[in-house]
């Protein structure tokens, strides 16, 4: 079924689950315990900063953007899988990456 | 930073509406309470629970439940949605994975096509006014809610033999046509915050003759990227409030892992007309919002 599958990809994804979770769920908790904290939105400039001042608003945006980010991480784990074994594999998970940071530019931009 | 506004909580209606507060300056809208939080959350959870158990994305559910019930932009409710079927994928598609139930060399080449489709779609989503994409979702929900109510489960109905080795090989015209409908599938996700399984997956075993349990795999494991296509797009047009998403994103994994444990001991026919009617409640409630 699938000749490259030596658990790189499946790590990726765990990681990035277990990371995006424990941020969320720290987040809420920041939010429902401490309401006197800010819940903006965060800028991603200012996120490691807020996240150490413990803003509710700092941690869930770091959830989603490590929610958002594992996909592409997953790809480029799939890609590495496939090196070797299916170059077809590779180029699609390596130009499936370009597409998600291309995007993601682009939309920055047209901001 | 001006104080935000909320609606009180109308205990004599049935469902409460309460407002989510004033747009911040990326223009996104901030909850105002941790109710708040637990509301969408709660949400969540139902929603991943019964998609889990007939078979469908929570985004289904979530979305006009967000824009219906607390009032939340239908946009920034799609951009939610979006972040709940990437938490989905990454949790239920490590798991596939581990397992050797997706074939990613096909779902590769498929995520190519959703993938220029959710890219197509978050960008439209952006120019269409939020009445538009309403009236588009209540009728993707009418037609899930036909598809669902009818009797058997629809998207193996397409499905062979449940085994657990890949399909017969298919032609390149049956391919290319696949990859057609996947598009589809991607821009209804980037539109309306959808996972787009509901097409994917009776596209693998239609048209491709997939295993049923390899083609919900596949498609699981697919789902992740192509809802990162579209949620960046939204993220970066300020779309994308975190403080809604989050408890979304949990809340659907929750309710997703809750309905693989009930899956055993419910009548699954019965919950897929509930779940028919629910649809058709929600579009219906969807369609009086814009009167």
């Amino acid at each position: 079924m699938d000749p490259a599958a030596s658990g790189v990809t499946a790590a990726v994804l765990r990681a990035g689950s277990v990371a995006s979770i424990v941020a969320l769920v720290g987040g809420i908790g920041l939010a429902l315990t401490r309401p006197q904290l800010s819940l903006a939105v965060v800028p991603l400039q200012e996120l490691p900063h807020q996240i150490v001042a413990l803003q509710p608003g700092a941690w869930l945006t770091a959830g989603v953007a490590v929610l958002i980010v594992t996909p592409a991480l997953a790809l480029l784990a799939t890609a590495s899988e496939f090196a070797g074994v299916d170059k077809r594999s590779v180029a699609l998970a390596l130009g499936l990456v370009a597409l998600l940071i291309t995007s993601v530019v682009l939309a920055a931009i047209q901001n | 930073m001006p104080t935000p506004s909320t609606k009180g909580v109308d205990v004599t209606t049935f469902f409460a509406t309460v407002d989510c507060g004033q747009r911040t300056g990326m223009g996104a809208t901030r909850m105002t309470e941790p109710l708040q939080l637990l509301l969408a959350g709660g949400i969540a959870v139902f929603a991943g629970t019964i998609g889990s158990l007939v078979g469908v994305g929570g985004g289904l559910i979530i979305v006009p439940a967000l824009t219906v019930f607390l009032g939340v932009p239908f946009k920034i409710a799609a951009g939610a949605s979006l972040v709940g079927v990437i938490a989905t994928s990454n949790v239920a598609g490590r798991r596939y994975l581990v397992r050797g139930l997706v074939d990613r060399p096909l779902g590769l080449l498929l995520l190519v096509a959703t993938a220029l489709g959710a890219l197509s779609g978050g960008y439209v989503a952006a120019l269409l006014d939020a009445q538009v994409l309403s009236a588009l979702f209540a009728v993707v929900l009418i037609g899930v809610a036909l598809h669902v109510g009818r009797s058997g489960d629809p998207v193996s109905r397409a499905a062979g033999p449940d085994a657990a080795s890949l399909a017969a090989p298919y032609g390149r015209r049956t391919l290319a046509a696949a990859m057609g409908i996947s598009t589809i599938a991607g821009a209804l996700s980037g539109l309306l915050g959808i996972g787009g399984g509901i097409i994917n997956v009776p596209t693998m075993c239609g048209l491709l003759h997939v295993p049923f349990r390899i083609a919900v795999a596949t498609s699981t494991y697919m789902l992740g990227a192509t809802a990162a296509a579209s949620s960046s797009v939204y993220y970066a047009r300020g779309q994308l409030d975190p403080l809604i998403a989050a408890p979304v994103a949990l809340g659907i994994a929750i309710g997703a892992y809750m309905g693989s444990r009930l899956a055993p001991r419910v009548r699954v026919a019965t919950l897929r007309l509930v779940f028919a009617g629910l649809c058709v409640v929600l579009a219906v409630q969807l369609i009086l919002k814009l009167i």
